[in-house]
């Protein structure tokens, strides 16, 4: 400590003039000196990174350069990413198909996909898909429609030379025949009810059936097969007075703009 | 001291500080390598105390001008080393050796590194440092210290020093 005592004069000193510099660069007065400093080194400070320019191009690449090189490559990365969105879309179609075909081949239903191009309406007046398959594709009104692994959507019904119009089976008026997916089935008939669910009427006082139900079709209907889903048992009513029970049900159907579906043909049923 | 001893100094010193600024920028060297430190450790020995400080202290803030830390950070590290080797070398090691010169600048490097750290630490999570500092081992630090030491140490034996007291 002998050191510091015999030097604290100087290093006084030396701390008193880096607190001053310290202040008057962060009160903006060396900015001249820094501007100078700059203005000579430059010269200098360009010739080291040619030098090393030698061994790497980064040093003395021109700003002109590198903007140029970093518009490009932002271009490029639009563009990248646009083909990966297009990317995604397919791949999201493709797993759409192959759980549609999967399902298919199993029950041994001919289907044929296609693609979902338009939605129209409203849950007040109903909604429609529009597919890009129409009468040259041997599309017939009343061919169910279906999503993913047997999942059913809605049914044809207006078709046109090359699209055809599809009706949601949550649609106000849609009448399909279901039953519950147990080994001591449940009936009964469903109704579309505001564009989002559908109620499950006429279901008899003792047969069972509960919330998380898994309701299906049960081949009483004339095009469509048994067994596509169409939703899950959201609520039972049981009133005393009615003769029969009643049940909400929820779609299963959740899908996104470009989705492929499947028209389910008559050959196969 | 002779003029042309003056001029090679300060010749020495520029080139210190435009290796320094480039070394900034290649990230092999940034953090590892410190020119600056080097010269100044020789200038613990070519020049005489306190002047060896005020050409630290000089060289400093020439480099504050251009660092990317806040400013006063090259100035602080570099009278650091300057006072703690000529500390150590006046209170510890009174001989006039490389291991004694070693000694003296290692300990006065690992005192320079404070106020690095101490911006390091309080800026740790900034977008400019963090990817930087994870590209830096925790070793590089002694490795720096170890070989810059060695080096000084090396240029102090080498380069005739004019004060006999000094190492």
């Amino acid at each position: 400590m002998k050191f510091f005592r015999d030097q604290a004069r100087q290093l006084g000193l030396v701390l008193g003039v880096i607190l001053i510099a310290v202040v008057l660069y962060y009160a903006g007065w060396l900015r001249p000196v820094e501007h100078w400093a700059s203005t000579v080194a430059q010269p200098w400070l360009g010739l080291a990174y040619a030098t090393i320019d030698s061994y790497s191009p980064l040093y003395s690449t021109t700003d002109s350069t590198l903007l140029a090189e970093n518009r490009t490559l932002k271009d490029q990365l639009t563009s990248v990413v646009q083909q990966n969105q297009d990317l995604q879309v397919q791949l999201q179609q493709y797993d759409d198909y192959q759980a549609e075909l999967k399902f298919a081949q199993q029950r041994e239903y001919t289907i044929l996909p296609a693609k979902v191009t338009t939605r129209l309406g409203s849950s007040t007046v109903g909604q429609w898909l529009y597919i890009n398959r129409g009468s040259t594709d041997g599309i017939a009104v009343g061919y169910p429609v279906i999503y993913g692994p047997g999942m059913l959507l809605g049914v044809v019904d207006t078709v046109h030379e090359s699209y055809s119009q599809v009706e949601l089976l949550t649609n106000d008026g849609t009448t399909i025949q279901g039953q519950t997916q147990t080994t001591a089935a449940t009936t009964g008939i469903l109704q579309g009810q505001f564009g989002t669910s559908l109620m499950m009427n006429y279901i008899v006082k003792d047969q069972p059936i509960a919330v998380g139900d898994v309701i299906v079709t049960n081949d009483q209907d004339r095009l469509i097969p048994a067994g596509f889903i169409i939703g899950t048992v959201g609520q039972v009513t049981d009133e005393p007075s009615e003769l029969f029970k009643s049940a909400l049900v929820n779609p299963m159907v959740r899908y996104g703009n470009n989705a492929i579906v499947s028209v389910v043909l008559p050959t196969g049923l | 001291m002779s003029r042309l001893r003056t001029a090679l100094l300060i010749a020495l010193g520029a080139a210190t500080v435009i290796v320094e600024i480039v070394s900034w920028s290649i990230p092999s060297l940034a953090w590892r390598i410190y020119p600056s430190w080097v010269y100044v450790a020789i200038i613990t020995s070519v020049l005489s105390w306190p002047r060896s400080l005020y050409v630290a202290v000089g060289l400093g803030f020439v480099l504050d001008l251009f660092a990317p830390a806040p400013f006063g950070i090259w100035m602080l590290m570099l009278a650091l080393l300057v006072v703690v080797s000529q500390w150590v070398k006046t209170t510890w090691v009174k001989q006039a050796s490389a291991l004694a010169a070693f000694a003296a600048i290692g300990c006065g490097m690992m005192a320079a590194t404070i106020p690095i750290w101490f911006w390091l630490i309080l800026s740790y999570r900034s977008a400019v440092l963090s990817p930087v500092i994870q590209l830096v081992p925790w070793w590089s630090w002694p490795i720096s210290w170890l070989g810059l030491s060695v080096l000084s140490a090396l240029l102090i034996r080498i380069i005739p020093s004019p004060y006999e007291r000094l190492f």
